[in-house]
Formats: structure tokens, C-alpha cells, sequence
């Protein structure tokens, strides 16, 4: 079933020296239960392409479709709280919240009371794999891969159908790379998610179901 | 949630909040002790605007100093002594100078006499005699010599038939005195150089009258100490003014100052506070200013005459002196001699005659010497304007501006500017003498007052924009990561404002709020100490300075400046926030992706 659809998405933006045509009449479908990696090379146009798919900025041309809708006339904010979480290279956790509050935040704002949010962040703690040792620890005092787990569990938690994840292992060592991309594979393939990656890393390329090439602002499928 | 959650977050950099918040506190605690002291300083200075009143008293120098020699039969000897001589009498108008703000303008107070038999004045004054007298023998009376009385005319104690030894003292040629002739002669006693009981002539038919112009009108025949008596002595003009001073002699025992001014405060003994009203008020602005017919009259005057406020007097006014004061004049134990006959020998007929309302009466010292800047004795006064009758063939005296008869008041601080207008205006035979019971030396302190909380306050300013600057930067532009999460979290802009804002808008809150009032309680802890001082009045001005040990007392309660502090505190709040909105509207303008900083 598709999640989501871009059909001649184009994007470019100004520099200080040009104009950079980052995303070209992009088109592809994403559907839900399935993992997708997109890969290229720096300043192919990935990362732009995402925050095109999060929402967070809005295409020059051609449509995003969610579930049959187009982006362009839905409330973005409310498509980022309730259909789609991203996950960072850098985690970028609350640094002044700990490990727990992070992952209660988008459920508290969303609605849930305290004491709810708490359990449902304590559940998805564990399902990510941390233990109660780290609920009360602060993003600083964790290691990478526990950072990402955290980061995944809170994009969960804004609930939605679509992980959106940018580089989430490029920090992280072998070992915790293998459990992130496990865990990135679980969501899609258990827990019905559409998980759209965007990596250097062919090992995670490889564990996706699809495989999307960028090249100077176009895409390709390459498998 | 928002709310709480960027509380939760602020709690935990403890060390950078409670750092920001001191910083905060100190800045707008030192902004709002300047601001404070300035609030305090300007309240004060307000208040000593209704304590301090600023007169200039102006005075005439004299062109030259006059020789006077006045003959002691005594002695056989002048004795010498000097008197002003004014070559013009200088108008006041020459202080209507353009750029000469007054509150009151100059005035030249006119000291009337007025004379009611019906009113007690003074009791028990030296007796003037009035007798008709022979010598035993033909003599010249220019040592003591013996008369006999043939009449009293007036004068309790002499006889006729007595003998009295009598002495033309200040006569260094008097005339003869024929033992076979009669002469009328008024004479006071004094002790002798014996210690023997001496009679001297008085001088009372020549009187001393004045044009409106200050131009002396001549007598229309000379004065002597005494006259012969003939058959139709009395039918002739110089027996005339003998029977016309017997007839007003009585009234030395009824008669009192009468002073119209345009502000009492302008009289020393009130701007001093020799004088104060005691029962009763002053007079309103608009009893000066339509000549309203009322008075104020002092405590003995009241109580020998049993007057109270609401009651009526009546005031004939009889003469004007255009040169004393009535305190130059009048004294408890006496007053300055002075004629009641015209240059023709006439008795003066009151000019003006006005029941007037006592509206106030006035306490205070009453000097028994003759001292021109105190209040005369029973004197009463009346607002200027009130007397509406010229005075011009009623003057007994004419003089030039004197200290104790003209004064003008200015605003308070005023004095250098007004003395700079008035150097320019080249008259030198003036001079100015200004009292303002200290306050310039207050202002001066409260204009380094001034100075110190304007410093403060700008100090603090600055301190507070710096340490408000400082904690933007580190607050909220190095915390465009959070907000970027917060937005792809699904935050909504104004929810990412919030919670970036509540937080700063809280430390600025008790940051300020803590340091407002402890500058408050500080700036008015400060001048209340440096308040408590008393305050003494000085003269200022182009001449000697003199003490006048009055104090004035400005104590009260300690006055926190509460709208100062608000007022720095509404300040800083607002700056913070409109600082703080600014930095959060930055990261707000940015992509989030661009704030996290991702590349394209």
C-alpha cells in the first residue's frame, strides 16, 4: 500500500555564488511495511530530497503525495506530529532531557497525559533495546548507538506511518550500526512503518527492500 | 506542557541560570538604584520646592557719605556723624529686565501709619511736654538754666509756677530768652551729666513732608526749638502749627504700622519664620490680586485690642513712609519721631480710610529694638493692591530701595542666571542680596545626586543590555538545534517559541524582579542616610555672606521609589523578551534542517 509518493519533484536553492538545482522531476513511491535506502554521493541531493519528504520544506515544483493527499495542502506541523518522525546522523536529542523524557515528549505533546506517556516511553525504551539503566540518563552520558536507539524510540513515539532516517548509523560503530538497521528493519516489516534511509553505508543499502540512487538531484532505482 | 517542559529544561543548566540570574539581578539592581535615586532626587526636589523659596532683597548704594555734625551743649563740642546721600533715587523699575523671571515681582513696600483712637497701641511712652515758660533771668539757654512754667499745655508732672532747668542742647547758637517774655516750647527730660532731671527742646513745628517724587517740600516757615508767645501769637501761622501739634500729639499713643505687600513671604521677618500666622490663613492669590480689603494683624495688636479672624478693623490711613520699614520704624518700645503736620502746618487728614477683615493673625518675635527686617510693632498687613487712594500729599518720608523695604521673589536655583541677566544690565549702584535657605547648596548636592544615578542608571543599562545580549546568544541562538527538533517533532512555531521563551522570560523575571527591589530598598536606604542632615540657610549674593541659623526640617519616613523599580523592571522585562523574541524569531525564520546544520 503506498505511503508515500513524489511525482516530479523538483527543488533548487541559491548560494551565495549560484543556484543549485538539488532535487530534479524526482519521482518515486514508497509503501508502507517496506525499508528503503537512498544513497549517493555528498550534495547528490539526498538530504534535501528528505526534508522534502519530512515536510520541512516545500518542492519547486511537482507534488508529494501522502496516502493519496498531496503535502502541499496539508498542515505540515500536523503531518510531522502525527505521519511522519525523522531520525539524525546526530541524534539530536534534547541535551537537557533525559533518555526517558525524550521519548515522553512527542507523547505528551501530543496529548497523552504524564503518567501514560511515561509507561508508552518506557515500552518503546525497552523495545529498542535499552534498559531501565538508561532512562535516566542524559543524551550526553550515553553512547552513540544507545543516542540513536533513543532517537528511534522518540520518532516512534510521534507516532505516524513513516520513518524518515538520515544517515542514522554514520555515527556509530559496527556493532551498533547492525542493531539500528535490525531495529530499522523490524519497525517497517513488524510494525507495518514505512522506513525511508538515506545512507553512505552499503550494508545498509543492502538490508533495505529498495534501493534509490541519487545523482546530481535525480534518482534512480537500483533495485 | 510546553511551560514545564522548558522550565524542566532551564532547571537543568542550574549553573548558567542561576549565573544569568545574578548577573541579571546585579545589572538591573544597579539600573534600578540609578533610576531610584533619580525618582528619590527628583521627589525631594519637588518637595523642596515647597520648602525653599528663593528672595532677592534689593538695596541702593549711596553715592556719597555726608558729613553731619550735630552741636552737644554738653560737651560744647559737635558730634560728628555720617549719613548716606543718594545723588537719584533709583526707580525699582531698572529690575523689569528682560530674561528677570519672578514668581513675585519687585516691590518697594510702603510702610503706611495709620492712626484709630479707638485701638490701643503703645502704653506708657516717653512724655513729650509742651509748656510756656520764662526765664528767671535774660539768658541764653546754651547750658542749663532755669525756667519757670507759666503754662502746661501738655505733659502730666509740670506745674505751673515750677521751675525746670532746661538746656538747648543741639542748639549751638540759641536764641535769646528774655526774662520778661513768654515762650511755648515742647521738651522731653533726660538725665544730665549730674545726674540732675534736664529738659530739651524738641524739635516738633517743622515738618518733614514729601512730593510723590521723593523731592522734599519746603516748609512754609522755618522751624524753632521755641517761639515767643505774644499777644496774638496764636492766631498767627507759627502759633497755628503749635495748636495743630497740640492737637495730634495724643495720636503717638494711637497710631501702628499698616504694610501692603503682594506676598508676606517677601517680608523678612515671614520668610524667615520669625513671623508665622498663628489663627487664621494668609492671603489667597486672588486677595493680592484684587486688593481685597482684608488684613492680618499680630498677636499683641489682637490681644490689647481683644480682635479675633473674622473681625473688622478700621485703618485711616494718615501718612505714608516711602522709606523705612515698619520693624525700622516701630518698635514695642517705641517708635521713630515723626510729624504729623504737613509743610503748611496742617494736620494730615487720613487719604484713605477702609474697614478691613482680619484674616489672619500673626505670631512671633517682636523686637523692642528698632530692627528694619523684622515686623514692626502692631503692624498690620494688607495686600498692596487694597489701598486704592493716593498717597502723594500724605508722605512723611522718602528714601531709596532698601534691603527691608524691597524684594522680589525668583524661582528656586535661579540666582547665577538671574545675577548673569542682571550684571548685564551695567547698574552698579544696586545691589542684590539673595536668601534661599541653602538651597542652592542642596542643589548643587542633588545635582551630583543627579549625576551619580544617572550614571547608575546607565551603567545599569548597559549592564543589563550586555548580560540580556549575552544570555540571547547562549540561550536561545546556540539552542537552534532544539528548536529545529522541537519543529520536526511537529512543534508548531508559536509552540517553539513558548517553549524557548517561557523559560528566558522567567529568569528574566525573577532576575530583575530580585534586582529591582534590592535596588529600590538600596537607592532609598542610601539617600535616606544622606538625607538626614539639616539643612542651614545662607545667604547668597554680591555681598557678605550671612548665617541665618534657621533649619528646615525634611525628615519623614524612608521613601521606596516602587515606581522606579517597576518601572526598570517593566524595562528589562521588556527588553528581554524583545531580545529574546528576536533570537527565537532567528531560528525560527530557518529551516530546520538548516539549523541543524545539514547541507543541502
Amino acid at each position: 500500500m503506498e505511503t508515500l509518493r513524489a511525482e516530479k519533484v523538483s527543488y533548487s536553492y541559491q548560494t551565495k555564488y549560484q543556484k543549485v538545482d538539488a532535487v530534479r522531476e524526482v519521482s518515486c513511491i514508497f509503501e508502507h511495511k517496506k525499508m528503503y535506502a537512498i544513497i549517493g554521493e555528498s550534495g547528490s541531493g539526498k538530504s534535501t530530497f528528505l526534508s522534502l519528504l519530512a515536510g520541512l520544506d516545500v518542492p519547486d515544483a511537482g507534488t508529494i503525495y501522502v496516502q493519496g493527499q498531496s503535502l502541499k495542502e496539508m498542515d505540515r506541523d500536523a503531518y510531522r506530529l502525527n505521519q511522519a518522525s525523522v531520525v539524525y546522523q546526530s541524534f539530536h536529542l534534547f541535551p537537557l532531557l533525559n533518555a526517558l523524557e525524550n521519548v515522553m515528549l512527542p507523547l505528551e505533546f501530543k496529548g497523552m497525559k504524564k503518567k501514560d506517556a511515561k509507561r508508552a516511553a518506557q515500552e518503546l525504551l525497552h523495545k529498542v533495546g535499552l534498559t531501565e539503566k538508561i532512562y535516566r540518563q542524559f543524551p550526553k552520558m550515553m553512547s552513540g548507538g544507545e543516542q540513536q536507539r533513543v532517537a528511534i524510540a522518540r520518532a516512534v513515539a510521534a507516532g505516524g506511518e513513516v520513518i524518515l532516517a538520515d544517515e542514522p548509523t554514520g555515527n556509530l560503530d559496527s556493532e551498533n550500526e547492525e542493531k539500528i538497521v535490525e531495529l530499522l528493519k523490524n519497525l517497517a516489516h513488524e510494525d507495518g512503518y514505512t522506513v525511508i534511509v538515506i545512507t553512505h553505508n552499503p550494508s545498509v543499502a543492502e538490508a533495505a527492500d529498495h534501493v534509490f540512487r541519487m545523482k546530481d538531484g535525480a534518482m534512480e532505482a537500483v533495485r | 506542557m510546553i511551560i514545564r517542559n522548558s522550565i524542566r529544561q532551564l532547571w537543568r543548566m542550574k549553573g548558567k541560570t542561576f549565573l544569568f540570574i545574578l548577573l541579571l539581578l546585579l545589572a538591573s539592581g544597579l539600573c534600578s538604584m540609578g533610576v531610584g535615586f533619580w525618582k528619590i532626587n527628583s521627589r525631594n526636589m519637588e518637595k523642596y520646592e515647597d520648602s525653599f523659596m528663593t528672595i532677592g532683597t534689593v538695596e541702593q548704594k549711596a553715592s556719597t557719605m555726608q558729613e553731619i555734625r550735630q552741636w552737644d551743649a554738653e560737651t560744647k563740642s559737635y558730634h560728628i556723624y555720617s549719613k548716606n546721600v543718594y545723588d537719584t533715587y533709583v526707580p525699582e523699575s531698572v529690575l523689569d529686565f528682560e530674561g528677570a523671571d519672578y514668581l513675585s515681582s519687585p516691590e518697594k513696600r510702603v510702610t503706611y501709619i495709620a492712626y484709630n483712637p479707638d485701638y490701643k497701641t503703645y502704653d506708657g511712652l516717653n512724655q513729650l511736654f509742651v509748656v510756656e515758660v520764662s526765664p528767671r533771668e535774660d539768658v541764653v539757654p546754651d547750658h542749663p538754666v532755669l525756667l519757670e512754667i507759666k503754662k502746661v499745655w501738655h505733659g502730666t508732672g509740670l506745674y505751673e509756677g515750677m521751675y525746670f532747668t532746661f538746656c538747648s542742647h543741639y542748639d549751638p547758637e540759641p536764641e535769646m530768652m528774655y526774662q520778661d517774655k513768654t515762650y511755648i516750647m515742647c521738651v522731653d527730660s533726660i538725665l544730665g551729666h549730674e545726674s540732675e532731671v534736664e529738659f530739651r527742646p524738641v524739635m516738633v513745628t517743622e515738618s518733614d513732608q514729601y512730593a510723590a517724587d521723593g523731592t522734599i517740600i519746603e516748609n512754609s516757615i522755618a522751624g524753632h526749638y521755641y517761639d515767643e508767645v505774644t499777644e496774638d501769637f496764636y492766631e498767627s501761622e507759627r502759633g497755628r502749627r503749635w495748636l495743630n501739634f497740640l492737637e495730634c500729639l495724643d495720636y503717638r499713643n494711637n497710631i501702628f504700622p499698616v504694610t501692603g505687600t503682594d506676598n508676606i513671604h517677601l517680608m523678612m521677618g515671614f520668610y524667615r519664620g520669625d513671623n508665622y500666622i498663628s489663627f487664621g490663613r494668609e492671603f489667597t492669590e486672588e486677595e493680592y490680586e484684587s486688593g481685597a480689603k482684608v488684613c492680618l494683624v499680630s498677636e499683641p495688636f489682637a490681644y490689647k485690642n481683644g480682635f479675633e479672624v473674622g473681625d473688622s478693623v478700621r485703618l485711616p490711613l494718615l501718612c505714608a513712609d516711602h522709606k523705612y520699614s515698619g520693624g525700622a520704624s516701630f518698635g514695642s518700645a517705641g517708635f521713630r519721631s515723626c510729624s504729623f503736620l504737613n509743610a503748611q502746618g496742617e494736620i494730615y487728614e487720613p487719604f484713605e480710610d477702609s474697614e478691613y477683615e482680619i484674616v489672619g493673625i500673626y505670631g512671633g518675635v517682636a523686637s523692642s529694638m528698632l530692627d528694619e527686617y523684622s515686623m514692626g510693632y502692631n503692624e498690620v498687613v494688607i495686600p498692596a493692591k487694597s489701598v486704592k487712594n493716593s498717597d502723594a500729599d500724605n508722605i512723611i518720608a522718602y528714601g531709596p530701595m532698601f534691603g527691608s523695604t524691597t524684594s522680589f521673589e525668583i524661582e528656586n536655583g535661579t540666582i547665577d542666571e538671574y545675577m548673569e541677566k542682571w550684571s548685564r544690565q551695567g547698574i552698579d549702584n544696586v545691589e542684590i542680596t539673595f536668601y534661599d535657605k541653602g538651597y542652592t547648596k542642596l542643589q548643587s548636592g542633588m545635582e551630583n545626586m543627579k549625576s551619580i544615578s544617572r550614571i547608575l542608571a546607565a551603567m545599569g543599562a548597559a549592564m543589563v543590555l550586555m548580560v540580556l545580549g549575552y544570555f540571547t546568544w547562549l540561550f536561545i541562538l546556540r539552542q537552534g538545534e532544539r528548536t529545529a527538533v522541537e519543529r520536526c517533532l511537529g512543534f508548531r512555531k508559536w509552540q517553539s517559541f513558548l517553549s524557548m521563551f517561557t523559560g528566558i522570560f522567567l529568569i528574566i523575571l525573577v532576575g530583575s524582579a530580585l534586582g529591582c527591589t534590592a535596588g529600590s530598598v538600596l537607592s532609598a536606604r542610601i539617600a535616606g542616610s544622606m538625607e538626614n542632615i539639616s539643612y542651614y540657610d545662607t545667604t547668597f549674593g554680591n555681598s557678605a555672606a550671612v548665617e541665618m541659623e534657621e533649619d528646615i526640617e525634611l525628615e519623614e519616613e524612608t521613601f521606596y521609589p516602587v515606581e522606579a523599580a517597576a518601572g526598570t523592571m517593566a524595562a528589562v522585562l521588556v527588553t528581554g523578551s524583545v531580545m529574546a523574541g528576536i533570537g527565537i524569531g532567528c531560528n525560527l525564520r530557518k529551516e530546520p534542517m538548516e539549523l541543524l546544520g545539514k547541507a543541502r
